[in-house]
């Protein structure tokens, strides 16, 4: 899963979200992102980045859906939220309403490594939160059961 | 006929012809006639070996190999022959039988010899089974496998775990007070991260530099190499510290080198004997004595005769005041890649930690009971016990309960960059599964982890301490005795037993093979952050873990991994995955190693170039691509520094700028984040709005503004090209500047790909057919010095005078082959454009060249034709220049524009098509 929070804007952006988590710009630093944590993905996982094609994730759940899964999961993290949100309605309207969706959200905590420029400086890390969402799609009507 | 007069005079002819014939007189008058026919018959078979004229029921199987077994009058010939059919030398010997051929012993004798010229590493067999091998670097390496698993091994990288063999990376080990050393190594490092960088002066962490030739930074570069210190609790300058450098065989030698040259070091001469020594131990001047060797030597030692693995067979240098030493540990550690989210379970899985509790230190030198006997394990427990203790179990404890903690982790990126794991680990062999089976992160493990953090202890593994890294490589039961230990299982060979029905016994019995099984393996294991920007690549793309591992042990961890489902790849995979991960090349293109690889590549294309017939080879001269199969950067910053200064008014024009040949590429980190700022600066305003003249002016004055640094006009900037359309970019294409009409189409909104680069006039074609015809009649002329020389050898051959004089005759050439030769350079050189005119690089075509991709593919990550390579510093600002000029002063909508970056064109060096690709400058 890409952290996806801010990956379609540019440098500075990103610097002013570090200030607003209370952290130091320095000179000392580069601000490399670790992976996001998460749980071990199942098959029925979606994890929507916005890096991702939208049509293929689309396919994806529908072919899921089709071949007999009773619910998937739709995951989406900072600004792929939308994205994740849309995918889910997009479901929706494709299967007519006879998909459920239950939506969690929470937040998550994400680690940056701050690698040093110059050789007086350390490796530092700086943690920041960013909200996540969950998105359960539960078939209501089975594919075999109205025949 | 009737015209004819008649012979006979009973017919009207002339001639009487006898009433009777004798028989006799009339075959005594053909007796010359007859013996010349049946011999002639006879000789049929004239060109036939003299084995062949045996009548078949006369033929035997055995006078292949013994001319005794041929009729008498036939052997002298038949002896004859089979010399001139040997290549001059009768083997002397009797191949050995298959069976003798095959005795372990005797394979792996033959084994050794054959790695004498390039290097086998331990999997080299298994490889060799399954891949395409190819000698590189000394070495003898997998290039490809043979299922055809190219997109396979992408999707194992991205999403399972790619498993490579990367034990050719040299190590090399420096020991010395660190203050010497940090004073030593600076010389070698410029801008950024160097050796004495904080964050890996703990040994916490393995780094990356880039290593110059002592004290010419930014020119010289040798290559990048990894390193990483021994760990120490308390680091004072005048400390021994000892440090581990990683060198790819392509540069070793140049950095052994430099490193003599700077710390003044001198070979230890008695260890360069003993390895000497045992070299020629294992030659065949000393068949016998080691053939009696390996009689009581075991199969385990014999597979290792070729490295240097008693510690003290590796060779080792000092410096003068004895106070800085270097071994050499090329071949004596083995290093293994694991790049994707399961390499972390296929890990979990494999490593089976050694489970001494906190007080209790491992004992590395009780090796395995089974084999020796109990009071020499006894005298080998007491002579070494001090040593060979783990001497730090808080450490070792540490880092088991860090890998412990983070098991079940989805995938090694969520852990922090670049870090060293030391772990003890158990026999993999004994943890095998009985069919391969797919390691999967546990489901059902822990909820999500804490965010991990590096051990705090520094823990000096054991892997360091070259006594026990013998002792283990010592310590490994061959394959046959560890299956002799599993035959007496309680259920015989079952190693792995299913949780539930393992009965009391078996555990006990299982428990009783662990026991015998002793070998305690030290490990490392290096993480590998990946992508760590999400702009460029998926988040985490790459991440896996590399581990390290003594002598000996590479092939029972390499089958652990490959029975969970690891995909193993070659170079080819390898250099596919930098290209995925949009990383510019290895070997850059200014370093030796890097012009050694360019011309490798260079020879191979030209060759298969030139085997094409006339008809079927594009015509780079009419393509207007001046270096079709390498990438000619000295010429093409020659081109540019010249068209500068005509430009400013420096120079008048055809003088050459003085030092040609040099160049480098920039690696300042700083500068190159700069110039790609100011490429997106610059795209944006212009994309943005209709352009006033006065912004125009803003622009330009941006450029100006930009800081300059010292001999900036020899400098190479690394790019990354994305495909904006359609077009997959080659190895060796050409990124070209817009000319003015194309970025008038290109930025029109009915742009239809067609910007086309017009056929060249090929002026060497009638020359080449000239040349071609001429050289045919003199070669007709010349024909009867062919046929004379050619009967004249035959005559020779035909002879049999002794196998020294056909030799100095084969020596002796054709009588036109001078001839043949040069006319083929001559036409070659024809056939291709000629680099050495001034501008003959950068306007080889009708758009000015920046530079040449390297290397280019289909980007399975970006769905995209995608490539890297390199430009010269002084394009970038014509380019910049051109778009900004030329950019028309409307509102431009079309989709192209779009992207953040400078658009380029690229073209194949076989196609006339442009492509439009985004440049962005790798940093």
């Amino acid at each position: 899963m890409a952290e996806a929070d801010n990956s379609r804007s540019d440098r500075n952006q990103e610097n002013k979200h570090w200030n607003r988590n209370k952290k130091v710009t320095d000179k000392d630093h580069v601000v490399r992102k670790r992976q996001p944590p998460r749980l071990p993905k199942r098959p029925n996982d979606i994890y929507v980045t916005n890096r991702s094609n939208f049509q293929s994730e689309l396919d994806k759940c529908l072919k899921l859906l089709e071949s007999g899964e009773k619910e998937v999961f739709v995951h989406g993290l900072g600004a792929a939220v939308n994205r994740a949100v849309n995918l889910a309605l997009q479901l929706e309207s494709k299967f007519l309403g006879t998909v459920q969706l239950t939506v969690n959200t929470s937040t998550t905590t994400l680690i940056d490594d701050l690698e040093p420029l110059h050789d007086q400086a350390t490796y530092e890390t700086q943690t920041r939160q960013n909200s996540v969402v969950h998105i359960r799609i539960q078939r209501t009507a089975l594919a075999g059961a109205q025949n | 006929m009737a015209s004819k007069p008649q012979f006979d005079a009973l017919l009207g002819g002339d001639t009487e012809v006898p009433i009777e014939v004798d028989t006799m007189r009339f075959a005594t008058a053909r007796a010359q006639e007859i013996a010349a026919i049946s011999q002639a018959l006879d000789d049929s078979q004239k060109g036939k070996l003299i084995f062949q004229r045996l009548p078949r029921h006369m033929r035997r199987r055995v006078m292949g190999h013994n001319a005794k077994r041929m009729p008498r009058n036939l052997r002298d010939a038949y002896s004859q022959q089979l010399l001139k059919s040997s290549g001059g030398s009768v083997a002397k010997h009797k191949k050995p039988s298959r069976k003798h051929r095959r005795r372990p012993a005797n394979l792996l004798d033959e084994y050794n010899r054959r790695q004498r010229n390039f290097v086998w590493l331990e999997t080299h067999i298994w490889h060799a089974k399954r891949f395409h091998m190819t000698e590189r670097w000394g070495y003898r390496l997998a290039l490809f496998p043979n299922d055809r698993s190219y997109r396979a091994c992408y999707r194992a990288a991205a999403n399972h775990c790619l498993l490579q063999d990367i034990s050719f990376l040299c190590c090399i080990e420096l020991t010395g007070p660190l203050s010497l050393l940090l004073e030593g190594l600076a010389k070698h490092t410029f801008s950024g991260l160097s050796f004495a960088a904080r964050c890996f002066l703990d040994g916490a962490r393995e780094g990356e530099v880039m290593f110059y030739e002592g004290g010419k930074a930014p020119w010289h570069p040798i290559g990048t190499v990894n390193f990483f210190w021994k760990p120490c609790k308390s680091s004072t300058s005048s400390m021994e510290r000892s440090l581990w450098i990683w060198a790819h065989p392509a540069f070793y030698q140049s950095i052994i080198d430099a490193l003599t040259v700077t710390f003044q070091l001198t070979s230890n001469s008695e260890s360069d004997e003993l390895v000497q020594s045992e070299e020629s131990c294992c030659g065949p001047a000393k068949k016998k004595l080691k053939t009696e060797n390996a009689a009581h030597k075991s199969v385990e030692e014999q597979k290792l005769l070729t490295r240097n693995v008693p510690f003290e067979r590796t060779p080792k240098f000092t410096s003068k005041c004895n106070q800085v030493q270097m071994a050499l540990l090329k071949d004596t550690l083995n290093r293994f890649r694991l790049t994707g989210p399961l390499s972390q379970a296929i890990l979990e899985e494999a490593l089976q930690l050694v489970n001494e509790t906190n007080e209790h230190s491992i004992n590395f030198s009780d090796t395995n009971g089974v084999t020796s006997n109990p009071q020499e394990e006894q005298n080998n427990l007491n002579s070494s016990e001090q040593c060979l203790l783990d001497n730090d179990p808080h450490g070792r404890e540490a880092h088991h309960q860090f890998w412990l903690s983070n098991q079940g982790l989805p995938s090694p990126g969520e852990l922090p960059p670049k870090m060293i794991l030391s772990l003890t680990v158990k026999d993999p062999r004994l943890q095998i599964p009985d069919k391969r089976t797919k390691a999967v992160p546990n489901l059902s493990g822990k909820k999500c982890p804490e965010s991990p953090s590096l051990p705090p202890i520094p823990y000096v593994s054991p892997l360091w301490f070259s006594d026990i890294r013998d002792s283990v490589t010592k310590s490994k039961l061959s394959t046959s005795e560890l299956n002799k230990l599993r035959s007496k299982l309680l259920v015989p060979g079952l190693l792995r037993t299913s949780e539930n029905n393992e009965s009391k016994d078996d555990t006990v019995s299982r428990s009783r093979l662990e026991a015998s099984v002793s070998s305690k393996i030290p490990m490392m294991l290096v993480q590998r952050p990946g992508s760590q920007d999400p702009l460029t690549k998926r988040l985490g793309f790459g991440c896996g873990w590399d581990i390290i591992l003594t002598a000996g042990w590479a092939m029972p961890f390499w089958l652990a991994f490959v029975f969970r489902c690891a995909r193993p790849s070659g170079l080819r995979e390898a250099s596919a995955h930098e290209l995925e991960r949009g990383l510019c090349e290895f070997l850059p293109p200014d370093s030796k190693a890097g012009i050694e690889e360019m011309l490798r590549i260079e020879g191979d294309l030209r060759k298969s170039y030139f085997r094409l017939p006339p008809n079927k080879r594009p015509n780079f001269i009419k393509l207007g691509i001046s270096c079709p199969f390498k990438c000619d950067w000295s010429n093409l910053i020659r081109d540019w520094i010249s068209s500068q200064e005509e430009s400013n008014g420096l120079s008048d024009g055809g003088e050459l700028p003085s030092t040609t040949e040099e160049y480098f590429v920039l690696r300042d980190h700083k500068i190159l984040q700069d110039l790609n700022k100011l490429i997106v600066e610059i795209w944006s305003s212009l994309s943005k709005m209709p352009l006033a003249n006065s912004t125009q002016e803003n622009l330009h004055q941006k450029l100006i503004k930009f800081p300059k640094f010292p001999s900036q006009k020899y400098s190479l900037l690394p790019v990354r090209l994305e495909a904006v359309q359609k077009g997959v970019t080659d190895d060796m294409s050409i990124i070209c500047i817009p000319s003015e009409e194309d970025i008038v189409k290109i930025l029109s909104d009915s742009f239809k790909n067609d910007l086309i680069e017009t056929q060249n006039s090929d002026e060497n074609q009638d020359v080449r057919q000239n040349i071609r015809n001429n050289h045919k009649k003199l070669l007709l002329r010349l024909r009867r010095q062919r046929v004379r020389a050619k009967r004249k050898e035959e005559l020779i051959m035909e002879s049999d005078s002794g196998s020294a004089k056909k030799k100095a005759d084969s020596d002796e050439k054709h009588p036109t082959q001078d001839l043949v030769i040069a006319h083929n350079s001559k036409m070659e050189d024809l056939w291709l454009p000629n680099t050495n005119k001034l501008g003959s690089i950068k306007n080889a075509c009708s758009r000015e060249t920046a530079g040449f991709v390297t290397k280019g593919n289909f980007s399975f990550t970006e769905a995209k034709g995608c490539g890297v390579g390199y430009i010269s510093y002084l394009s970038l600002w014509k380019l910049l220049q051109v778009w900004i000029d030329h950019y028309p002063q409307k509102i431009v909508t079309t989709s192209t524009v779009k992207s953040a970056n400078v658009i380029v064109l690229v073209r194949s060096p076989n196609s006339y098509q442009y492509r439009l690709a985004k440049l962005s400058i790798v940093d």
